[in-house]
């Protein structure tokens, strides 16, 4: 092949990949594009488990400071340690001893007087949806 | 919600006093009674949910403050 071939036929391919290229790109100027109607970032968090009253232990009692900071199911349980599935991963939360554990459960007896209430009620009702009773926070 | 102190409690109601005085409320049969009270890391089981809580704290970024067990059985739908 001649060297004035072997110019035309690398033009031609040149001509060829530019034509294809534009055909490709389409009509318009290139422009970013961004899907306006897509969820905003939001870091993975912790939400609080609620009991069958609709409570999470926290919020309500007034007697237990703070906020939920790590939430989640156990999946074991060794001395020390609670070894939590939450929603961003598992966690594990160590604690030296029962001072800080509390556990919300059914309360079947008489509650009694001196005791703090928490009082979730029907909509436009005196009647009461859930009552949680903080004993001894 | 009501918050306040049970000054008297009786099957079918609840007396508290709240800060904007005495405020009786009907107790149902479908009425959820539940109560926060001291646990153990014995009494946990897995399948259990756990809520953390904490306040922020200058060198750690967190304190527990306490950690609320609620058993399997006692946790809502969907959980």
């Amino acid at each position: 092949m001649s060297r004035l071939a072997f110019l035309l036929a690398v033009a031609a391919v040149a001509a060829l990949g530019f034509g294809a290229g534009w055909l490709a790109k389409g009509p318009g100027p290139a422009a970013f594009r961004f899907d306006a109607s897509a969820a905003a970032y939001q870091a993975a968090g912790s939400p609080a488990g609620l009991s069958k009253g609709g409570f999470t232990g926290f919020a309500e009692t007034g007697g237990l400071d703070g906020m939920t900071i790590v939430a989640g199911k156990v999946t074991s349980v060794a001395p020390g340690v609670l070894t939590l599935a939450t929603a961003s991963g598992e966690s594990a939360v160590r604690l030296t001893g029962d001072d800080k554990v509390r556990v919300l459960a059914p309360f079947t007896a008489s509650p009694a007087a001196g005791v703090t209430a928490v009082v979730s009620l029907a909509p436009a009702s005196d009647e009461a949806r859930a009552v949680l009773l903080i004993i001894d926070p | 919600m009501v918050r306040g102190i049970v000054t008297a409690a009786a099957p079918d109601s609840l007396t508290l006093q709240t800060d904007s005085g005495p405020v009786t409320v009907r107790l149902s049969p479908t009425t959820s009674v539940e109560a926060v009270s001291r646990g153990s890391l014995a009494e946990v089981r897995p399948g259990d949910w756990v809520n953390v809580g904490g306040v922020h704290h200058d060198q750690t970024f967190y304190a527990i403050t306490a950690v609320v067990v609620i058993p399997a059985a006692d946790l809502a739908e969907g959980r």
